[in-house]
């Protein structure tokens, strides 16, 4: 057996616009990354609660398997229910591939902001309405 | 733990010729139906079950692989003709005759991990099921670990372990220690361990068969006792190891590969008009080449490797393929591991004879070495 | 002391000079080359009072010093003697005698007392012994982790090294008694239909709590199948000693001696007894094993992939390979679910739950059992994906998983499919011209979101055709001669082009193969494939694993 290689995987968090959070991702998304890239979006919506929008920089991003897409998914939904848009910034070709083949693409891209729960899923947010892009 | 049980001629030889025609027959035509009926004719004429495995189904197997690599059989007739023995197999497994209450003890059939080849495996626990023996058969691939486990749940009598291909000797060492450290004694078979057993004999098997019948007669007149030696590591068996060649190279295949192909490209002028599949294949045989070298280093056995060479030099010429390449291939190959003793030794060595590598590979049109 | 020279270091006697060491504490005795005595000190004649002046060594009962002797005189006059001591009885007692040449050619033996140590060397090498057994057997006992198997190395080392005869006992299983007997090299299983009580003591023994200490019995009374059967008795003395399980009870174990042996001495018993103890926590363990396994295996059926076969004239087989090597399930699966006649639809599930191991192999589980109470909604895929969405969300995790729908039936000799993907890599058609499409269906993954779309797409395989269900774990392995290259959809379809007209297994077995070959030694996730074929044949499958018998034409 071939020891596995070890992942690297960096996030980190940014700040420097008002009501406007940078979360920029890079290496490998995967099993043993996902906690914490969920643990650091939710860490940064309690400390910026002013916030209107997160804007998660994937640019940086070499592979999302799918422990990575479940985390996305789970970002997402906690964004939602905090009222808080979220963009996928930087996407690859790759991850847009993966969005598409999950049938995930529009749900993970339209900004939204509006509370994602499955009695109320099409219930459009007040402040959904004013993003802009 | 020589052959002293060659396979003794059906009692009736000749009716066993004519099934195995018939069969051969049907495999060739992909008709699974006519392969059954023909050998289940034969059963009904008195031929018994296990002559029908093993003097009809096993060497018509064979045949299967021979006419594979003469370029006979595409590799779709073989997967075909394969299947469709086992499901024969399957068949006679049901047939009146077999015993009804296993009385003699319990063997377990395994292939070592890596395996793919479950015929020969399987054809032998059906023969000890047969003779009386509770027969646990795992089929292909089996990992080491769950074979373990495996034998800690049942514990039989004796594990029955077949591998086909040298490459796999390793994990069969591996493996091997493993049951044996469990208290079950081995038995080995298949073409992996050499024609005359000396692997299995090198990695320290408890009994050694040529083919199912001899396997069979051992276990029934000679089962092996499990050994109450302690822990055994596996450079106890093969003090060369201690050299690290095979370890080393293993590890840096993909680099090996990468680096022949790479100066390939530089001196071979004819690999330039190569296409991406004709490159693919290269690729291929070169990550075999570093495959059976690392097997020979594995058993000290240089004998593996020019085997290995000459069997690809056959199965090229009767593809029509140039080996051209090879020869300037594994000259590269011995460069990159010129620090490599054993492996330089294996990879230039005595020629001539046959056993030399010039024997073996067609010398290369633009002669270069 | 007289002499200037320690008698134990190198004794030198000048007879000439009649200074014999009379006060020395060893027995000295000097004898000519004709082993005829001729000087002996005060404490030789202590310990040797036949052995005056004149007296023949070889009538003193002293063989092995008269033999010693006459060996050495035979000898020339300048080899040296120092080392020839030689070692044996007088009396009760153990001496060594150690030689010198006097000047006037007689020999000079030096007796020193050497019980003491003599015993002691002999306990020590019984002790190295026992110990060496104890290792031995600790190694052959660790070395199973099967019941049985322990057992009959328990019997095998207890007859070998500590009785002529044993028995070991397992505890009771049901009416019967299960006994492994150990006599000479022979081991044998047998189950009685017995009861314990009627041998003293063996039934406390194999309680196993409170502890109960080893008991001499009487081995007029012990029953016959407490006896080996090939032991030649009489028996002479017994003892039943417990198999001390941790927990559980191990069993006990029965020594048995002939009577023209030695009954046991209290430090064999109480060896005996360390034997024990370590066949008892060996049994245990394998016990526990046992026990551990059986649960898993009984929780593991029905997580574990089904054995596929022809269904209603339609061809199915199914392959898998787990990604771990401890593991024999994973997050991958399949079933084939039957329709209840030939003109209804079987539907055939392969679907990829995210992560690995046993938590994703769990909620397989969930997925597989909702499918199938969801099977009567079959007709219509998407509101079925709906439903099984349903089931899944949760609000504490994302976990999703992704799958493909086939409603299979076969008319006449094509197979029509229903092909429903699921946020699932689409299924690859083979055609018989080895034309390979993908089938143009799309949709959510389920688990996650409020809701799932997906589109069915309507296929048909004439006879030899083929469609290939995959998880991506098959197109993702990382392999091949450089080591980092992705299988690949590409290398998917060109396997399966040269596949056409093969026997759904025989595909399986194939792409499994190349992928297990591509990957080699490398980490992989889990894998698993689903063949759906028409058959080439008009008839149905010629023999097949599960038809009793034949068919005939």
């Amino acid at each position: 057996m071939t020891t596995p290689h070890p992942r690297r995987f960096s996030v980190s968090v940014t700040a420097d616009r008002p009501r406007s959070v940078c979360v920029r991702v890079g290496g490998d998304l995967d099993h043993d990354s996902a906690e914490i890239l969920v643990g650091t979006v939710t860490a940064a919506l309690a400390d910026h609660p002013a916030a209107e929008e997160i804007r998660l920089d994937l640019g940086g991003l070499d592979a999302c398997d799918a422990m990575g897409l479940s985390a996305l998914l789970m970002v997402r939904r906690c964004t939602s229910s905090a009222g808080v848009r979220l963009h996928l910034d930087g996407r690859s070709p790759e991850l847009e591939r993966l969005l598409r083949k999950t049938g995930t693409f529009q749900h993970l891209t339209a900004p939204g902001g509006h509370a994602e729960a499955p009695s109320d899923g099409a219930q459009p947010n007040p402040r959904g309405e004013t993003d802009q892009g | 733990m020589t052959a002293d049980h060659a396979s003794v001629p059906a009692p009736a030889g000749a009716q066993a010729a004519g099934v195995r025609e018939g069969l051969w027959g049907a495999l060739q035509a992909g008709d699974e139906y006519a392969a059954a009926a023909v050998v289940f004719a034969a059963i009904d004429a008195g031929m018994s079950a296990e002559d029908v495995l093993l003097d009809v189904i096993a060497p018509v197997q064979a045949k299967v692989g021979t006419e594979w690599a003469a370029n006979r059989m595409t590799v779709a007739q073989e997967h075909t003709a394969t299947a469709i023995n086992e499901r024969v197999i399957a068949g006679l497994s049901h047939q009146p005759g077999a015993p009804a209450e296993a009385t003699l003890g319990r063997i377990t059939v395994a292939c070592v991990d890596g395996e793919w080849h479950a015929l020969p495996a399987r054809l032998l626990a059906e023969t000890l099921r047969l003779r009386g023996w509770r027969v646990d058969f795992l089929g292909a691939q089996v990992p080491t670990l769950h074979l373990i486990e495996h034998l800690h749940t049942t514990g039989p009598d004796a594990v029955a372990l077949s591998s086909s291909i040298p490459t796999r000797l390793p994990t069969a060492h591996a493996t091997i220690t493993a049951c044996q450290a469990a208290g079950v004694p081995v038995l080995a078979g298949g073409a992996a361990f050499g024609s005359d057993g000396r692997f299995a004999r090198l990695l320290g098997v408890d009994v050694w068969a040529p083919d199912a019948r001899a396997a069979a007669d051992r276990l029934a007149h000679e089962m092996p006792r499990t050994s109450l030696a302690g822990t055994h590591q596996a450079v106890d068996d093969l003090p060369h190891l201690a050299d690290q060649e095979y370890t080393l190279i293993t590890q840096s295949r993909p680099q090996l590969v990468k680096q022949t192909m790479a100066e390939l490209e530089a001196t071979y002028p004819p690999m330039r008009a190569y296409t991406d599949a004709q490159r693919q294949h290269t690729a291929e045989d070169m990550a075999h080449i570093v495959d059976f070298l690392a097997s020979a280093l594995y058993t000290d056995d240089r004998e593996l490797f020019t085997g290995f060479l000459s069997w690809t030099g056959e199965i090229l010429a009767a593809r029509g393929v140039p080996a051209d390449s090879l020869t300037p291939a594994l000259g590269l190959l011995a460069g990159q591991l010129s620090d490599f003793p054993r492996a330089t030794r294996f990879l230039s060595g005595p020629h001539g004879h046959g056993d030399g590598l010039e024997a073996v590979i067609p010398s290369p049109s633009g002669g270069r070495v | 002391m007289k002499t200037s020279k320690r008698p134990s270091s190198r004794p030198r006697v000048d007879t000439r000079l009649g200074a014999l060491p009379d006060a020395a504490p060893c027995p000295l005795l000097v004898a000519d080359p004709a082993g005829v005595v001729v000087e002996r000190n005060a404490a030789a004649s202590r310990l040797l009072p036949g052995a005056g002046t004149g007296a023949r060594l070889h009538e003193l009962g002293l063989e092995w010093l008269a033999d010693a002797h006459e060996r050495l005189a035979g000898t020339g006059h300048s080899a040296r003697l120092e080392s020839e001591a030689v070692t044996g009885q007088v009396g009760d007692r153990s001496f060594e005698a150690r030689p010198t040449r006097t000047e006037d050619g007689h020999i000079a033996w030096w007796l020193a007392d050497n019980t003491g140590r003599r015993a002691a060397e002999e306990a020590l090498q019984v002790e190295r012994e026992r110990t060496a057994f104890l290792a031995e057997a600790s190694n052959a006992l660790l070395a199973t982790l099967n019941v049985d198997r322990c057992m009959e190395v328990t019997a095998r080392l207890a007859a070998k090294y500590l009785a002529d005869a044993a028995v070991a006992i397992g505890p009771p299983a049901g009416r019967g008694l299960p006994l492994t007997y150990g006599s000479g090299d022979h081991v044998e299983r047998a189950h009685v239909d017995a009861d314990p009580a009627v041998v003293p003591g063996l039934e406390e023994a194999l309680q196993g709590f409170p502890p109960v200490a080893s008991q001499w019995i009487d081995p007029a009374s012990l029953p016959e199948w407490a006896v080996p059967p090939g032991f030649d008795g009489p028996t002479g003395s017994v003892v039943i000693t417990p198999l001390p399980g941790h927990g559980i009870a191990a069993g006990a174990l029965i020594l048995l001696r002939r009577s023209s042996h030695s009954a046991f001495s209290e430090r064999e018993e109480v060896f005996a007894h360390l034997f024990a103890a370590r066949a008892g926590a060996a049994l245990s363990a394998a016990r526990m094993y046992a026990h551990q396994a059986s649960i898993t295996s009984t929780l593991m059926q029905e997580l574990l992939p089904p054995q596929l076969e022809q269904v209603h004239g339609v061809d199915f087989a199914g392959g898998y390979r787990p990604s771990g090597q401890r593991e024999r399930i994973g997050g991958d699966f399949y079933d084939v679910h039957p329709g209840s006649d030939p003109g209804q639809e079987t539907l055939a599930v392969l679907g990829d739950v995210c992560g690995k191991g046993l938590d994703a192999a769990v909620l397989t589980g969930k997925i597989r059992n909702t499918l199938q109470a969801l099977l009567p909604m079959a007709d219509d895929h998407e509101r079925m994906l709906n439903l099984l969405n349903g089931a899944l969300l949760n609000a504490e995790h994302t976990r999703f998983a992704t799958l493909v729908l086939a409603s299979v039936v076969r008319r006449e000799r094509t197979v029509r499919l229903r092909l429903t993907s699921a946020g699932h890599p689409a299924p690859l058609i083979v055609r018989s011209d080895g034309r390979v499409e993908e089938a143009e269906t799309q949709g959510t993954l389920v688990g996650v979101l409020p809701e799932c779309h997906a589109d069915t797409v309507a296929v048909e395989l004439a006879p030899g055709e083929l469609c290939l269900l995959f998880t991506d774990g098959i197109i993702e392995a990382k392999g091949g001669p450089l080591g980092d290259a992705m299988f690949g959809e590409q290398r998917l379809a060109d396997v399966l082009s040269d596949c056409v007209g093969l026997p759904a297994e025989a595909v399986i077995e194939r792409i499994q193969m190349l992928a297990a070959q591509w990957i080699g030694q490398g980490r992989h996730d889990d894998m698993a494939l689903v063949a759906i074929a028409a058959p080439r044949h008009a008839h149905l499958s010629a023999v097949d694993g599960h038809t009793r018998g034949r068919y005939t034409a």
